[in-house]
Order: C-alpha cells, then sequence, then structure tokens
C-alpha cells in the first residue's frame, strides 16, 4: 500500500496550560473526503491550522507522501498544494472577484496580464460547473460565491489538498448542497478533501472516512461505511445523549408580542419587511422560517428596537413600542439572542464578567443608584458559568479564551438568567457543538413553559419543528404561512422556505 | 468592572500577552535603552548622563517638588484623554480645553478680586471646567449625530483655542507695564496654596490625585463607567444591550474637556497665576502619551505622568549643570512615544523570551 497523502504521527500543540492537540496520528488517503469531527474545543481547527502550515506543532512528525515536511507558515503550504478555506474568508471587499482570484500570483511580468486572469478564471469556473461575476466586487458576492472564489484561488494556486473549516455554518441549505457537488466533483479529480464539521448528516452525505476528536485526542477514524451517525455521535460526546423531550405543553397564554403590518427597508431604501404581522403568546414558540437574505434580520432588529420600522405598528403586551429603544424594551422583559455572536451578543475583548452581565449592570443586585458592586458581578458570573455549564475560562479572563460553543452558553446564560417576558433568538444553535446545542434547545424549552414568549429565527428544520408550537415563513419580506407545527412537515417547511407554493 | 489587564485602547484583537508588569515596564525600558544608544553615538556616558538626570529629578526636597510640579499639568491632561479613549472617543483636543479653561481660570481671578478665595477659587475651577467642556462639545456633536471624525475636529480645534486665548489676552486683557503677552495676575486669594514653599508645587497636585481617584471609581463602581467602557470596547453589544451610543460618547466627550479645562485652569491658579500666551509646552499631547503608556488604567497613567514629569524636570536642570542639549531629552521623550503606542506583545521573539525569563 502506498503511502498516504498526509500522515501525522504524534502531532503535538499546547496553548499555555491547555493541550490543543494530544499526539494526534491521522492518515488521509490521496483522492477522498475525510471529514474531522468533534465538540467545539475539541482541537480539531488547531490539527487543520499545522495541516495548513498556519500553526507549528510543538512535537511530532508530519509527513506528505511519506516524507517527513516542515511548513515554514501558509505561502510554503501552498507551494507544497496545501491550502485552507477559512470560516472567515480572506478576500478583499474592494477588489473584484477576478482581483481576488490572482492576488499573490498575478500573470504578467509588470502590468497585470488581465486577459490571461480571465483565462484562468473562465477554465476553473467551468470546472466547478460554478458561474461567478468576474468584474463584481467581492463585496456585492453572496457568502456562497465568495467561498466558491476561495475555492478556486486555492486551485489557482494548484492546491490538490484542500481543507475546509467548517464550511457550511456560513451557508443555506441550498447552498450547501452545492458546495458538497463542488467537493465531490474535487475528489474525483484526485484532490485530497479535509473538511471539518459538527453535522453528521453532512459526514454520512459526502464523507467517505470519518476521524472522530475529543479533548484534543483522535478517538476513531473509520470508513464512513463502516459505522453510523448514532455510533460516531457517541464518539464525538464520550455518550449516549438522548435528546430530550422539548414538546411544548400546549399551554398558551395572552399574546405578548404582535406585529400589524410591519414594513421595513434596507440601507438603500429597498423594501426588506413588507406587511408583516403575527403575534407570539405567552409560554410560546413561534418559529420565523426562511432562507438567509428573506429579512429575518430586518424583522429582528425591528422588533428589538435596533432598527427603525418604516410603517406598521409593533405591541408589547397590547402597548404600542415601535418608537422606544432597545434599552426601554429591554426594561420591559424584552431578551435578545443575537445571530451575530461575537459583535452584538458578546465581545470577545471585554472579560468573561463584563460578557456575563452587559445588560443586567443597571439592574439590583448588580448595581444599586448607580453603583456597581464589583464582588456581586463577580458571583453572578460565576454562577451562570455553573448553571450554564461554561467551561474554559474564569470570570476575568477575555471572552476570547471561550469556545464558540462556549460563548454561546454564555450568551444564553445572560439572557435567561431570568425568564424573559419576550425572548428573540437568533440562529441560537449555529455553529455550537452537539451538546451545547441540546443544553440550548433544552433552555429554549424551559423558558418557554416557565411563560416566557419566544421568537426563533432559525434556518435549521429540525430545530424548528423539535421547539416550536408556530412556523411562520418568511419569504422575501413578505409572511407566506402561518401554521401549527402539527401541519407541518420537513418536506413542506423546505419548500416553503424555497419560495414554492404551499 | 473587575479591573484586570487594561484593556487595548482600540478593542482590536489582543495578540500575545506578556507578563503583566513586563509588558507596562517594558516600553519605558526600551525607550531608556534607545537614548543610551543616542548618548553612546555622541560620545557621552549614558549611565552618567541618566544618573544626573536621575539626581536632578529626584536627588532632594526641592528636586523632587520640582518633578511633582511638572507632573501635575499632564496628570490632568493624561486623565482627561483616558476618559475619552476609554469611551472608544479619541480626543486629541485636551490642548485645546486646556487653553480655555486656562484662560477661564484667569479671567475669573483678575475680574472679581473682591470675592474671598474659596468661592473665587470655587468660580475659577468651575468656569474653566465649563469652558474646557464646552470646546469638547462641537466635536462631540458632530461625530454622534454626523459621524464627523472627532480625531480631525478635535486636532484643529486646538489651534483655534491657542489662537483665540491669544488675541483675547494680546487685545482685551494685556497686564500694563509688562513686555510679554500676559494679562494682569489673578488675586492672591485665588492661589492655590503651595505644599512646598519656594517650589513650584501646589495643591494642584491633590486635586490630581483625587480626580485620579474618582476615574478610578467612575470605570470600576459605578454603572455609568461600566457602559461608557462597553461603548469604547464593544459597540455592538453595548446598543443591543441597550446603551444609548450617542449618549454615552457624548459624555465622554465633555468630560474629557471638563478635565482638559481644569488642566490649564489648576496651572493658572496653582502656578503662572495668569494666563500666559502660548503658556503650554504641550501638555495635553503629552497627556496622549501619558494614556496610551498607562493603557487608560488608574495606576498607569500616574505613571506616565511622572516619568514624563521627570524627563521634563530632570531634562531642564541636566541642561544647565552639564553639556548634554536638551534636544537629546527630546529624542528620548520622543523614542518613548513611539514605544508607547507600539503594542509589543505582537513581537513572538520577546514574549518567547519573556516566558523564559
Amino acid at each position: 500500500m502506498s503511502a498516504p497523502r498526509i500522515g501525522l504521527r504524534g502531532i503535538v500543540k499546547r496553548y499555555g496550560p491547555i493541550v490543543a492537540n494530544d499526539r494526534v496520528d491521522l492518515d488521509v488517503a490521496a483522492g477522498g473526503i475525510h471529514a474531522v469531527v468533534g465538540e467545539n474545543g475539541a482541537g480539531k481547527t488547531t490539527l487543520m491550522r499545522i495541516i495548513a502550515g498556519l500553526v507549528e506543532p510543538d512535537a511530532g512528525r508530519y509527513e506528505l507522501d511519506g516524507r517527513p515536511v516542515r511548513l515554514r507558515g501558509p505561502a510554503d503550504a501552498i507551494r507544497r498544494g496545501i491550502g485552507m478555506v477559512h470560516q472567515r474568508f480572506q478576500l478583499v471587499e474592494e477588489l473584484s472577484a477576478l482581483e481576488n482570484l490572482v492576488l499573490g500570483a498575478t500573470p504578467g511580468r509588470l502590468r497585470f496580464d488581465r486577459r490571461a486572469a480571465r483565462t484562468a478564471a473562465r477554465r476553473l469556473a467551468e470546472q466547478l460547473a460554478a458561474e461567478l461575476d468576474w468584474e463584481a466586487p467581492v463585496a456585492q458576492l453572496s457568502v456562497g460565491q465568495r467561498q466558491r472564489l476561495e475555492i478556486m484561488r486555492l486551485l489557482y494556486r494548484r492546491a490538490d489538498i484542500l481543507i475546509f473549516d467548517e464550511p457550511t455554518s456560513v451557508l443555506t441549505p441550498g447552498e450547501a448542497e452545492l458546495l458538497f457537488g463542488i467537493m465531490r466533483r474535487l475528489a474525483a479529480d484526485g484532490r485530497t478533501i479535509l473538511f471539518i464539521t459538527h453535522k453528521l448528516p453532512e459526514v454520512f452525505a459526502v464523507a467517505q472516512h470519518v476521524t472522530v476528536m475529543r479533548r484534543g485526542r483522535v478517538v476513531a477514524t473509520s470508513a464512513v461505511a463502516d459505522t453510523d451517525p448514532r455510533q460516531v455521535g457517541r464518539q464525538m460526546v464520550g455518550e449516549d445523549l438522548t435528546p430530550p423531550d422539548l414538546r411544548p405543553s400546549g399551554r398558551v397564554g395572552r399574546p405578548v408580542l404582535a406585529l400589524r403590518e410591519v414594513s421595513a427597508t434596507g440601507g438603500r431604501g429597498e423594501p426588506r419587511l413588507r406587511r408583516v404581522s403575527f403575534e407570539v403568546a405567552e409560554g410560546e414558540i413561534v418559529g420565523v422560517a426562511g432562507v438567509e437574505g428573506n429579512g429575518q434580520r430586518e424583522l429582528v432588529e425591528v422588533v428589538m428596537g435596533l432598527r427603525q420600522p418604516a410603517g406598521g405598528e409593533i405591541l408589547l403586551d397590547g402597548r404600542p413600542c415601535g418608537h422606544r429603544g432597545v434599552r426601554e424594551r429591554r426594561d420591559l422583559g424584552v431578551a435578545f439572542i443575537s445571530e451575530d455572536r461575537d459583535g452584538e451578543g458578546a465581545s470577545l475583548d471585554a472579560t468573561i464578567a463584563d460578557n456575563a452581565v452587559a445588560t443586567a449592570y443597571r439592574r439590583p443586585p448588580l448595581a444599586r443608584a448607580g453603583l456597581l458592586s464589583p464582588g456581586r458581578v463577580r458571583r453572578a458570573t460565576e454562577d451562570l458559568i455553573r448553571r450554564f455549564g461554561v467551561q474554559g475560562g474564569r470570570p476575568g479572563a477575555p471572552a476570547r479564551v471561550l469556545s464558540g460553543g462556549n460563548l454561546q452558553r454564555l450568551v444564553v446564560g445572560r439572557e435567561l438568567s431570568r425568564v424573559p417576558r419576550l425572548l428573540v433568538a437568533a440562529h441560537p444553535t449555529r455553529g455550537v457543538d452537539l451538546r451545547g446545542t441540546v443544553f440550548i434547545r433544552q433552555q429554549l424549552h424551559r423558558a418557554r413553559e416557565a411563560g416566557a414568549a419566544i421568537l426563533l429565527v432559525s434556518e435549521e428544520i429540525v430545530e424548528l419543528l423539535e421547539l416550536c408550537d408556530r412556523i411562520v415563513v418568511l419569504y422575501r419580506g413578505r409572511i407566506t404561512a402561518d401554521l401549527p407545527v402539527a401541519r407541518v412537515t420537513a418536506e413542506r417547511l423546505g419548500a416553503l422556505m424555497a419560495g414554492l407554493a404551499a | 468592572m473587575i479591573e484586570t489587564a487594561p484593556a487595548p485602547l482600540s478593542g482590536g484583537p489582543v495578540r500575545g500577552r506578556l507578563p503583566g508588569a513586563l509588558r507596562l515596564l517594558a516600553p519605558f525600558l526600551i525607550a531608556l535603552g534607545a537614548g543610551a544608544v543616542v548618548l553612546w553615538a555622541t560620545g557621552r556616558d549614558a549611565f552618567a548622563v541618566y544618573g544626573q538626570l536621575a539626581d536632578a529629578a529626584l536627588g532632594g526636597g526641592t528636586q523632587i517638588a520640582d518633578t511633582l510640579a511638572a507632573t501635575t499639568p499632564i496628570l490632568f491632561t493624561g486623565i482627561a484623554t483616558a476618559l475619552a479613549f476609554r469611551a472608544g472617543a479619541f480626543n486629541v483636543g485636551v490642548e485645546g480645553s486646556l487653553y480655555v479653561g486656562a484662560f477661564a481660570a484667569a479671567w475669573t481671578g483678575f475680574s472679581f478680586p473682591h470675592l474671598p478665595g474659596a468661592p473665587l477659587l470655587a468660580l475659577a475651577a468651575l468656569l474653566a471646567a465649563l469652558a474646557g467642556a464646552a470646546w469638547a462639545l462641537l466635536p462631540a456633536l458632530a461625530r454622534a449625530w454626523l459621524d464627523v471624525s472627532e480625531v480631525v475636529t478635535t486636532l484643529m480645534l486646538n489651534y483655534v483655542a491657542i489662537l483665540l486665548t491669544s488675541y483675547l489676552v494680546n487685545d482685551h486683557f494685556l497686564a500694563r507695564g509688562v513686555a510679554n503677552s500676559m494679562s494682569p495676575m489673578i488675586a492672591p486669594q485665588a492661589r492655590l496654596p503651595p505644599l512646598l514653599p519656594g517650589s513650584q508645587l501646589s495643591a494642584a497636585l491633590l486635586l490630581g490625585l483625587l480626580l485620579l481617584a474618582g476615574y478610578w471609581f467612575l470605570f470600576s463602581r459605578s454603572t455609568l463607567g461600566f457602559e461608557l467602557r462597553l461603548v469604547g470596547l464593544a459597540p455592538r453589544l453595548a446598543r443591543a444591550s441597550g446603551v444609548d451610543l450617542r449618549r454615552s460618547l457624548v459624555i465622554a466627550m465633555l468630560a474629557s474637556g471638563l478635565v482638559g479645562g481644569w488642566a490649564g485652569g489648576f496651572q493658572v491658579l496653582g502656578v503662572i497665576h495668569r494666563f500666559v500666551d502660548g503658556f503650554s509646552p504641550g501638555y495635553g499631547f503629552t497627556g496622549i502619551a501619558v494614556a496610551i503608556l498607562g493603557r487608560n488604567h488608574p495606576l498607569g497613567i500616574l505613571a506616565g505622568a511622572l516619568f514624563f514629569g521627570i524627563l521634563t524636570s530632570g531634562g531642564g536642570m541636566v541642561q544647565l549643570v552639564s553639556s548634554i542639549p536638551i534636544d537629546l531629552v527630546n529624542v528620548v521623550q520622543g523614542t518613548l512615544m513611539v514605544f508607547a503606542v507600539a503594542d509589543l506583545g505582537r513581537l513572538g521573539w520577546l514574549r518567547r523570551w519573556a516566558g523564559r525569563a
């Protein structure tokens, strides 16, 4: 048997006291799709960054085709044919797609040989069967298009090992399908694909091999044909996760949030919400289903007071509040889990304690008469860390040390530390690992059973069906369906989200 | 609220971290090292010069008093600048607030000679504060509502303040019988009491320390301070949490200008006792270096102000008693500012070295 394309032997990487990779062995065969799964903080990303030459291991051997190598940075890696598609794209928004494609390896000597670049671009687009407006600045491309551009950029640099870090976490379901098609095509051409995910269905949809990581170690590597999602899930978590019962008890009270013909416009005055009307009552989760970009963001902002509606009425407990600011609404009992975790939901530069009290710092017991008690803040933070299982940092540490899933637990804990009147939750489990996802859904369920009204914006059909009492579908800024969950199936919901007739 | 390592100014990514004390000391040490290179290159014994400098600044009661007197105005401007920086407002107009504050204090001091001491001092301090805050108002409003960069407006308004006070003193309030452009002396009862007779050290230092304590209290014990800090560190989180960004920005800018007004006002009431055209050797700008060097941390601000105070008073003396030109002192000061703003934690080799040390 020939040597594997990539071979890792006993790779160790430490960050201070934390061992991110603990004696990791990994073989990746040429010409296949190899998935790496594990919970947040299992060490997947560190391992991929080592393979891509972004991080140097503290110990261990790295072999390409059986020969040991030492990578001197990402430029060296790409020369050897290894490229990485990051979660945050490495594109220059002001430059056109074409210019981004050739950036760093521009054809022509002194003058930019635009024609050569165009020829290369056309060939790559054909190869991936993906069309792109090459003259448009990247800022105008959709997320999926940007990702395809990143892939083509690596191919342009002749990469034959492509590493994807949670590539689907930013994609809509349709775009994810498109990406899987591209991945299969690349593998069929003999390229080697490594990809990180924590969505098991993706593994079984595209990969031939799967490696499970837990707490910095490789737990298992198997052929996908020889295993099943249940077994992989158990390997990831280290135990059986029985999904909790999240069915609503159906004790629905008076309406808390009511939207009456609410409209909103985008930055250039284009309509984003068109006469949206629906209600959310006490003890009820109403899901807003829809593909990203159909007005969800605007809907959330209008409800939270972060954006002025262009028309219509928003009522909280029967009182009009369209003109009220965020603070007044929060004082009325509105809580908010933002989709923008690193920015609106939390700050990576602020301490964990600052993040934990960022919405409660003005209220007793933390503050009285404008004076803040540091002791109470610390205790409240420790309490929150304990109750919501936030792992990986003490109150005084910057939130940057937390993994994405633990940061989201902190945010969820902050917003649900007391039962809100209304919770606005936008993609609360996006990018969160299995265990964290189960936990967060449980918390939403618990808040509902305690009487909160919950507006849940999500693209995950499973999440919507599992949690919601009612689902409204948002398509191109309009509510195209408003149905009790019992009358919806996954297929029907998918069709509605795609704008097909109800 | 829980004071840990001082927050980075920009709220940008904190790369590697050096051990705390070393991180704060590194800019001082490197600046002194760079200064030593310059001294040796010009054929002088760096250790001897630094010895002389330390001796001139700290070698006795009078020397220490003069150093503290030199520290006082930059302690005020350092606090003033840090107040704005913490809330994410880059106010570089403290120099302007200092001038209008100084003029307001002087005008009060010589216009109401019949008032008794306490009310006269209080009135002078009040008007200095109002003048300083007023000078920051326009840039604050322009940034909050029109998104005009406060860096440009506050920087430009510095020159307006310097020229405006120059015009006022030369054309309307010129003292009789003096050659220079200065106002009449303030009434004797309007002077802040000296702390050490024969030196320039006045009670203004105590007011500065009190203000520093207030600064600490604001940012570690009050909800207002928490909000301002959150706005500076994470504006989008602050907004989603219900903080009014415009209001916070205006408050921070006004507070910064107010303290800047005091910086000038107390320099007049405590030291020069009149308004002198162009009296500031850039106190407001040194305050920027102090705030950055001190990472907006109360103790850091104090250390930074002291450091520049030592350089100023020691440097002046060294120049008098030895052949070291004042320019060399300025070179050391300039070097320090460069290293003060640099984030040394980004240098991998330094981090590794510090990790082993």
